[in-house]
């Protein structure tokens, strides 16, 4: 094959209130891992993994960025380069939810204009204290036009999916790629709770 | 009167012999009744009776003297075993004296040592350079003589106390006597730093005995230094002296510098002289003060010695109101919001926090009572540094941060994820606003924990310069690469007042949050990660390339500061600058922590001109912790006045130290 040993390359970006799970999402995915404790990241870190989808090598770059105010200043000089953003909030804690919003205005004044976005709800294995109806996350992703699932990085509900439908979207919207490809976001179909495709 | 005869017609012998028999008994009994035979009866009865007394008598007095006999025989036993007691402290004594007569035994055999090696001495000295030092030297050993043997005595009886082994003593002597012939080698061989060895200590040790209970032996040694200045001025009997003074002779005669200093340090320490002591600390003192305040960049003039801090003594999250009497019809209460009224006297105002209630909702009144800070007048846009924030007195820490942390301590510290969860910025704004505008503090049990710990976030933030200025970060850096508890210390102190005070209460707050770890999941690590940023400034410039150096030298730079003693912080709030410098050392080499180099040593500076100071701290600790263990066998009066003065030169020695550090 190529000297190169991925066809694409693709950066993401996972923001978020501190606390909600960005972590530990990438770990479920790069790592398949899981880990309870309580650790805050510092400043921002990445990790990669390649996949394959529709017959190329994708090579997932991950910035996991710290949800500390604090940090903002250093996390939004990451925005620009991103050509995906998953914003993640945590379904047991309202405060997490009410700032989407924030995030979103810091997204549309950050980061490229044609940046796929994403909502994550986390922690939806945590029904006895869930506090963030699916449907008001449904409806916020409506209004903003963006996709969303339901994740668990703990129990791996939907970890697998929300970066391949990520990737898939910024592969749909490759201007070589596929030029009649519509620029229409769609709204994501019933997810499963089986993690779509494999990983290598 | 006699019965009748019988008839004559019954009348036979028989009858007859009958009749008669009756008649002799009947008369018999008759003479019978005639004597008294109750008299006799009477009598016997009262034999009887006399009889019965007589052993009644008789049984008492045997009782009695069955009692009489236990109580003796008790009396024999008691003193049977004040016999035994005696004969056993017979023994003792015995024994005692024994070993009385052995100790004094080898005592003057130790003394007939001791005047031999004089004699010798004495020729030598004679022989040798009796042009030079003859008169002065002869006079000061003179001096010494007769104490001296008197400081053997003492201090051998010292140790007695100490512990009553009569073996111990025969070898304690050789021990001293070694001792000294020690020291003698060490200063001939001219290797003076090395002499702090432990056997030299020991000799040290004695010193102070002897210095207290002869007070004038150890003046006279003192004096010694100014010998060739005032050669002759006591010349006394010359017959035999002790090796200290010998060893002093010698060295005067060879060489004085670098020995003449550590050996005065040493006796200026272990004379019991408060004077000297005061005399080292007082010309350091405004050296001291001075460079510490310039090195804070501030504004703010906190260098005059402070007015006493607004705390009063009262602990910060308890302080109280302090009330007055004031008059006003149309404002409202404070605490039940309701209007004053026209009775005037019913309300109060706070002279410090300015708060206003009824005089009956005083009980109710939110508490502490933090001065009020007036918001600070810059122009617009401009960040105002922290001072501005403060108090006018100790300890500096701005309103906003007591309010939000006693509201945090009182019963948030078990929220999961405190500190690190991030707040809503609109509430957190507002809140701010409030606190650095209105008069009246926000009440925040009804705000949320993300939030109040977004408040006191937002407020480090909005600061000029963040309580670790930028300026500060290289060093700090620099002092935990070293690992080096001495200078990490030194960073803190260098540190302008707000930022250390706030610091302080800021990292003692911390530090009771992360004891919660288990419920609230923030061990200090996670606290270091999530408030790093927002309490040590990145220095200068930050570029994508160096950012995640520099987040990571913040964390551990936080983590550093968070793993210091807590009675280290505790100091920044308990006392003002003045008072620190000699206690918060005390402090610390108290709340050391095992496995860390020991504080004090490492306080020292490192420059080797100060060396011989350090080992002589060194001593003088080891001397006093040897005062203190003994303290409790040896309660004779000479003991007590030794370790004042003692502590008082060490603190001064502490100062010297420290300054010199800086």
């Amino acid at each position: 094959m190529a000297k190169k040993q991925y066809d694409l390359l693709f950066k993401l970006l996972l923001i978020g209130d501190s606390g909600v799970g960005k972590t530990c999402i990438l770990y479920r995915f790069s790592d398949d891992a899981f880990n309870t404790t309580f650790i805050s990241t510092i400043g921002i870190d990445f990790k990669i993994k390649t996949i394959e989808l529709k017959g190329k090598k994708i090579k997932l770059q991950i910035w996991d960025t710290a949800g500390q105010e604090r940090f903002h200043t250093i996390t939004t000089s990451y925005y620009r380069g991103a050509m995906g953003i998953m914003l993640v909030y945590d379904i047991t804690n309202a405060r997490s939810f009410e700032n989407i919003a924030k995030w979103l205005r810091n997204i549309d004044e950050h980061a490229s204009e044609d940046v796929v976005k994403m909502l994550l709800g986390n922690k939806c294995d945590m029904t006895d204290r869930r506090v963030i109806s699916k449907e008001r996350g449904e409806k916020i992703a409506i209004d903003h036009q963006i996709r969303f699932l339901e994740t668990s990085a703990k129990s791996n509900i939907n970890i697998d999916k929300a970066f391949y439908d990520l990737a898939e979207a910024i592969l749909d919207k490759m201007p070589s790629q596929s030029s009649t490809n519509s620029m229409s976001i769609r709204p994501v179909e019933q997810e499963s709770n089986k993690p779509q495709g494999g990983c290598c | 009167m006699p019965p009748p005869p019988p008839p004559s017609k019954l009348c036979s012998t028989e009858s007859a012999s009958i009749c008669r028999e009756f008649a002799d008994n009947w008369s018999h009994y008759k003479s019978l009744l005639e004597t008294d035979s109750e008299q006799d009866i009477l009598n016997v009865l009262n034999t009887l009776e006399a009889v019965r007394v007589k052993w009644q008598k008789s049984d008492a007095e045997a009782r009695y003297y069955k009692e009489k006999l236990s109580k003796s025989e008790k009396n024999s036993n008691e003193l049977k075993s004040a016999h035994e007691r005696l004969n056993g402290k017979l023994l003792h004594c015995q024994a005692t004296l024994d070993r009385v007569s052995k100790s004094k035994d080898a005592i003057a055999d130790e003394l007939k040592g001791y005047k031999i090696q004089w004699e010798k001495l004495r020729s030598i000295l004679k022989d040798s350079d009796k042009a030079f030092v003859s008169d002065g030297l002869l006079a000061i050993i003179n001096n010494v003589e007769k104490p001296s043997s008197s400081l053997n005595v003492t201090t051998r009886t010292r140790y007695r106390n100490e512990e009553t082994q009569s073996t111990y003593d025969d070898g304690q002597s050789d021990i001293d006597y070694d001792n000294s012939g020690e020291v003698l080698l060490d200063v001939s061989q001219e290797d003076v730093t090395s002499a702090a060895a432990p056997s030299h200590r020991r000799s040290n040790r004695k010193r102070p005995s002897t210095s207290a209970q002869t007070p004038k032996l150890s003046h006279s040694t003192f004096s010694f230094d100014d010998v060739e200045a005032t050669p002759s001025k006591r010349s006394r009997n010359i017959e035999d002296t002790e090796v200290p003074a010998i060893v002093r002779t010698k060295k005067s005669s060879k060489r004085k510098p670098p020995p003449c200093i550590l050996q005065s340090m040493k006796r200026s320490l272990s004379e019991s002289n408060l004077i000297d002591a005061k005399d080292e600390t007082i010309p350091i003192k405004p050296k001291a003060h001075t460079p510490h305040l310039n090195a804070s960049k501030n504004t703010f003039d906190f260098s005059s010695p402070m007015v006493s801090s607004w705390t009063y003594g009262q602990e910060i999250d308890r302080r109280t109101h302090r009330v007055k009497v004031f008059n006003t019809v149309f404002e409202t209460c404070d605490v039940c919001t309701k209007r004053f009224g026209i009775t005037a006297t019913n309300s109060l105002k706070c002279v410090d926090c300015n708060i206003r209630f009824h005089r009956h909702c005083q009980s109710r009144a939110p508490m502490p009572c933090v001065p009020k800070v007036p918001m600070p007048k810059t122009p617009s846009k401009q960040k105002c540094p922290l001072a501005q924030y403060c108090p006018e007195t100790h300890p500096f820490i701005p309103p906003l941060i007591i309010h939000c942390i006693v509201a945090l301590e009182r019963d948030r510290l078990n929220s999961e994820g405190i500190y690190r969860l991030t707040s809503n910025a609109e509430i957190v704004g507002k809140l701010y606003q409030e606190f650095l505008t209105q008069r009246k503090i926000p009440i925040l049990s009804s705000v949320e924990t993300e939030n109040i710990t977004g408040c006191i976030k937002k407020f480090l933030k909005e600061l000029r310069d963040s309580l670790i200025p930028s300026t500060s970060f290289e060093q700090f850096i620099h002092a935990i690469e070293s690992n080096d508890e001495q200078q990490i210390i030194t960073c803190v102190f260098e540190l302008p007042a707000p930022n250390r005070d706030t610091l302080a209460y800021f990292i003692l707050h911390l530090q009771k949050v992360s004891q919660h770890s288990q419920t609230n999941k923030m061990p200090i690590e996670n606290l270091a990660t999530v408030l790093a940023p927002t309490i040590i400034e990145y220095p200068a410039l930050v570029t994508l390339e160096n950012v995640e150096k520099l987040n990571r030298n913040q964390v551990m730079i936080l983590l550093r500061l968070l793993k210091l003693p807590t009675g280290f912080w505790k100091t920044f709030l308990d006392s003002n600058m003045d008072t620190e410098f000699s206690t918060t050392r005390s402090i610390l080499s108290e709340t050391q922590t095992i496995g860390s180099t020991p504080i004090l040593s490492s306080l020292t500076p490192t420059k080797p001109s100060k060396r011989g100071r350090r080992s002589v701290i060194s001593n003088i600790l080891d001397l006093q912790s040897d005062y203190s263990t003994s303290k409790t066998s040896v309660n004779s009066s000479p003991v007590t006045p030794i370790i004042q003065p003692l502590s008082n030169a060490l603190k001064g020695m502490r100062r010297i130290s420290f300054k010199a550090a800086i």
